[in-house]
């Protein structure tokens, strides 16, 4: 490239050389220059042969050494993420503690099928079968919802090509068996492809999801049709004996099933629900938790009401309170303002509660208008509790008193 | 009657060389291909991700681009700017008119040049990672965030350790059945590695598992899809370890995300063995003194973030502030305050600063050639304007003694 061809019009660089056969000096040069070119694009190019023997020729010394070990480390541990031995090593020293992890599953492998390594991070169990090497199945766990049964339905039906359905379609969706428990089943045929996978034509989709209070379920089955119709009782037989280790209820599993109800997914209402010995007013039902939420109800009549913990102070109280008051568009408070909130007793002390209306603006929701908002905050040695209500403004006010009761009814063992 | 151009004496090979390599007909190819490889380079991110696709397209010599059915074999950006300096360097240096009129062309041709030899020295010779500390903590050493390399120290020492290392370019070639012997007159173990995935979990082989990559211990790698975002994939590795005193051979799987290195016995003593993420030394220390974030109004999303710093070199604590655009510069280094985390933390909780540092030999080189070039373009500018004003004046005194005659 050259600069002067631009903005040269006499072109310089076109012309032929003055004197191609030149001086020896220019000759010289010439050929030292072209030497050199070719030097650099070889030394460029150069490259070994990857299995030639090397002797280490890098090392350094550093103050302290990158890991701490002081002897053998079993492979377990070494491949047990760091955060996980660490609640083993917590359990280990308070056996009473509680780890709010999912148990290992189990279930029984169909004849013809073969468990292999999870081909995703996400997958708790991954299956292969002799049928067809496309054929596969495997069982994912989510943390709360997963994103909402009725994206994932059209997320599944999208890979096959399928348009996607609403929520009246949803509710006709047939159910199965997953996990001693009716699930929604998506059957859904075309060319199928997911995440970069090469597509498989005529194709067929198989799945279950099922949403429990600590996480959601989800088991599906793909590969070439016919294959898979051959597989499909197989698919809801392993469907119906999928399980997690141990016994079904007690503690705070992922059943969250301390009322006696493995399969606390399931909206319940009034009485002790998954999870706690609160008291739920009737017109609340349980719903799928979201995240960083401890449990969370619907109201009758729209809106809903959860409770959160956070360690430390959450914050703080005023942080709170002001970041509630904002979301219905009030104004933020003082200190000296704080102090003349009205209490609630909660949790053996006297909580703050907040109570106003506006247009609601939630972290990553729509903006709703004429909104009711009520809150309850109190503080904890080790960790801030939160009990909000959020919804239209007419229902958050004829639930006040169902709020209220409820906020009373915690204990210190449901948070 | 005869042939002018047979008359003409025959070209050397070397002077027609060196007039093909000055060519401007190759300057136009070279600027053809350049596009063409930056358009399909640009595609190919889409599908490969960033770090992948510059890769495949401008740190290669050749490209195979595929092309409906078709592989379309082109020339790679490394091999395009080696051939535009050999060209820039003949046609533009070696033999461009050498007078005062063209004294601005062969600056901005010095200028372009520079530019070129800093991206070569850049992309040679440059190293940069990340260094993320919590308040209070200080570190000397940032990590790579894309090449990985073996580590291997004696398990016992607690200061003064010393490392010996394999580096990226002789761990990663080595896919699928290809083996290598690594030897260090100082260690008594040889290694052999194998075996490497760019992207992979480690997981229990459980009973009855079809596994595709050996198992080792009753654990297994299982490859997963490369991620787009290279820094998240995390390679692993098998090892076998001969002890050179016993003869005995102990193996293994290193993983980027394992909890601890493999540790193993030869010629009496233990012995760590990591694969993690590059790691070089800075010259100088960092402290974290106070990491400073506002939030947006009512939401946790990050307004503006900051970190203020002391420098350690020695005894000498110096006080920095690092801020997004502010970057700390010393000794050849640069700190760029980039993130912030845990993202998710709720309110109270300890967070940390990350800082992405740079090593480049050439970093004041591209402002040099910029100033060379400019400087250039002004020399010839000025010649163009000043001979244009001579010749008007010129032209005007003609007309003017014209019309007096």
């Amino acid at each position: 490239m050259s600069a002067e061809i631009l903005m040269s019009p006499h072109l310089d660089f076109l012309s032929p050389p003055q004197k191609c056969d030149g001086p020896r000096p220019v000759r010289t040069l010439r050929r030292g220059a072209a030497a050199f070119a070719l030097g650099v694009l070889a030394g460029l190019g150069a490259c070994s042969d990857p299995t030639t023997p090397i002797t280490i020729d890098e090392t350094r010394v550093v103050d302290k050494p990158d890991s701490r070990v002081t002897g053998p480390v079993s492979s377990e541990e070494r491949f047990t993420p760091l955060s996980v031995l660490r609640q083993r090593a917590a359990k280990a020293q308070n056996p009473g503690s509680d780890e709010r992890g999912p148990a290992p599953f189990t279930w029984q492998t169909p004849e013809g099928w073969s468990e292999v390594p999870p081909r995703s991070s996400l997958r708790v169990a991954d299956f292969s079968m002799d049928r067809d090497p496309d054929l596969e199945c495997y069982v994912v766990a989510m943390r709360g919802d997963g994103g909402g049964l009725l994206a994932n339905v059209n997320r599944w039906r999208g890979q096959v090509g399928a348009a996607p359905v609403d929520e009246a379609a949803l509710a006709d969706l047939p159910k199965r068996t997953l996990f001693r428990t009716p699930a929604p089943l998506v059957e859904v045929s075309g060319d199928y492809s997911n995440m970069g996978a090469p597509t498989i034509p005529n194709a067929k989709l198989v799945g279950l999801i099922h949403s429990l209070p600590a996480f959601t379920l989800f088991v599906k089955l793909t590969g070439p049709a016919e294959a898979v119709d051959a597989e499909m009782e197989a698919f809801f037989e392993f469907c119906a004996n999928l399980d997690i280790e141990g016994p079904p209820s007690g503690g705070q599993g992922p059943h969250g099933g301390a009322g006696g109800d493995p399969h606390g997914g399931a909206p319940t209402a009034g009485g002790p629900v998954a999870g706690g010995n609160w008291q739920v007013p009737e017109a609340w039902s349980q719903t799928a938790p979201k995240p960083m939420r401890l449990v969370n109800f619907q109201l009758e009549g729209g809106g809903e009401c959860y409770v959160s913990v956070l360690g430390g102070g959450g914050g703080g109280a005023l942080a709170n309170v002001n970041r509630w008051l904002g979301q219905i568009g009030k104004p933020a408070i003082g200190e000296s303002e704080l102090a003349s909130l009205p209490r609630v007793s909660m949790l053996g002390k006297e909580g703050m509660l907040v109570e106003g209306s506006g247009d609601f603006e939630g972290m990553g929701a729509a903006s709703a208008a004429d909104q009711g908002l009520m809150a309850a905050m109190v503080e904890l040695p080790d960790r801030a509790v939160f009990v909000k209500m959020v919804g239209p403004a007419e229902v958050v006010s004829a639930h006040r008193e169902a709020f209220l009761a409820f906020a009373q009814s915690l204990t210190e063992e449901d948070v | 009657m005869t042939n002018d151009a047979s008359n003409k004496p025959r070209k050397g090979l070397l002077v027609r060389l060196t007039n093909a390599l000055a060519s401007f007909e190759l300057s136009v190819s070279i600027l053809m291909f350049l596009m063409v490889i930056t358009f399909f380079g640009t595609l190919a991110q889409v599908d490969h991700g960033l770090y992948v696709a510059q890769k495949m397209y401008f740190e290669s010599w050749f490209v195979s681009q595929p092309l409906w059915l078709l592989s379309l074999p082109l020339p790679g950006g490394q091999l395009l700017m080696a051939a535009l300096a050999v060209n820039l360097f003949f046609g533009g240096l070696f033999r461009i008119r050498k007078n005062t009129r063209t004294a601005g062309i062969i600056v901005v041709h010095i200028g372009i040049v520079v530019l070129l030899v800093s991206s070569l020295v850049k992309h040679r010779f440059s190293e940069d990672g990340r260094l993320t500390l919590y308040e209070g903590e200080s570190g000397a050493e940032f990590i790579h965030y894309h090449d990985w390399e073996i580590a291997i120290h004696e398990v016992g020492p607690t200061e003064n350790v010393k490392e010996w290392l394999i580096a990226d370019e002789d761990i990663e070639v080595l896919k699928g059945d290809l083996e290598r012997k690594v030897n260090s007159p100082d260690l008594p173990m040889e290694l052999t590695i194998r075996g490497f995935v760019e992207n992979a979990t480690v997981v229990r082989a459980r009973e009855g598992m079809r596994t595709a990559l050996p198992v080792v211990d009753g654990y297994t790698v299982v490859p997963q899809d490369r991620n787009t975002q290279n820094q998240l994939n995390v390679a692993a590795i098998y090892v076998s370890i001969l002890d050179r005193a016993t003869g005995s051979i102990q193996d293994g799987i290193l993983w980027g995300q394992d909890s601890y290195p493999l540790v193993v016995e030869a010629g009496g003593k233990q012995w760590s063995i990591r694969l993690r993420h590059e790691r070089f030394e800075m010259p100088f220390g960092i402290e974290l003194v106070d990491f400073k974030k506002e939030d947006h109004a009512r939401m946790r999303m990050a307004a503006s973030y900051s970190s203020d710093v002391l420098r350690i070199e020695g005894e000498e604590r110096t006080p920095v502030h690092i801020r997004m655009n502010e970057p700390l510069r010393h000794e050849g280094m640069i700190l760029f305050q980039s993130g912030w985390g845990p993202q998710d933390a709720p309110p109270g909780t300890p967070l940390f600063s990350t800082f992405s540092v740079v090593r480049n030999p050439s970093d004041q080189w591209p402002l040099i050639s910029c100033i060379i070039i400019g400087l250039g373009m002004l020399i010839a500018f000025a010649i163009r304007l000043i001979g244009f004003i001579g010749k008007q004046m010129r032209a005007r005194r003609d007309e003017t003694q014209g019309q007096g005659a």
